[in-house]
């Protein structure tokens, strides 16, 4: 993933989940990390797809369990492989 | 005494707090995500539309979680809140015609709450 993908990503999570920089990491985890609930996950979902300009199915939303997970699945989407 | 198969009851409860759902009443791609036409419409016609979505929100959670112990996976769009004219809420499972749900839901000043109990039709 570019660099300036993955900052955008970045920038999300940090904005919805109200981050400290060092807090974000790849293993960041939905079910390790308590304020990444199903409201937050939703936001997360809601601006990654404003922001790359895509449109998740509900099997994406699901699987989006962690940072490098979500951002395999938006380079999915980016690379047309969705 | 009333006989019940526990294995196709599933039950969900979920709690949400206004202050986590504080503007995303105005997203409108979180909206469209999340809920119906008809809910946000609903909603809307309220001066403070936001505890409203917020207890909608509660409520597909506890669906969600009443048909994971059916084990049915089901999205918070193919989940439909409406309230009938005698006040009482009513869930429709658009693409998921084999399972009944019955909710019941709770607004407070700062949160909602919400249950769920789910069986196969």
């Amino acid at each position: 993933m570019e660099i300036s993908n993955s900052n955008k990503i970045k920038e999300i999570f940090i904005e919805v989940l109200k981050l400290e920089i060092d807090e974000y990491t790849e293993t960041l985890s939905y079910l390790e990390y308590d304020p990444w609930d199903s409201i937050t996950h939703m936001k997360i979902v809601a601006k990654i797809e404003q922001a790359f300009d895509v449109e998740f199915e509900m099997r994406d939303i699901i699987a989006m369990e962690s940072v490098a997970k979500v951002k395999e699945i938006v380079a999915n989407h980016i690379n047309g492989s969705n | 005494m009333v006989s019940m198969n526990m294995q196709t009851i599933g039950l969900g409860i979920d709690l949400i707090e206004y202050e986590s759902f504080d503007g995303m009443q105005d997203d409108a791609r979180f909206l469209k995500k999340v809920f119906t036409i008809e809910e946000v419409s609903y909603c809307r016609t309220k001066s403070d539309p936001l505890p409203y979505l917020a207890a909608r929100f509660a409520t597909k959670e506890a669906v969600i979680k009443a048909l994971g112990q059916l084990d049915e996976n089901i999205f918070y769009s193919q989940i439909e809140i409406l309230k009938r004219e005698n006040g009482s809420i009513k869930v429709i499972l658009k693409e998921h015609p084999h399972f009944v749900v019955k909710v019941s839901l709770s607004h407070g000043k700062r949160s909602a709450i919400a249950t769920a109990l789910a069986t196969r039709a």
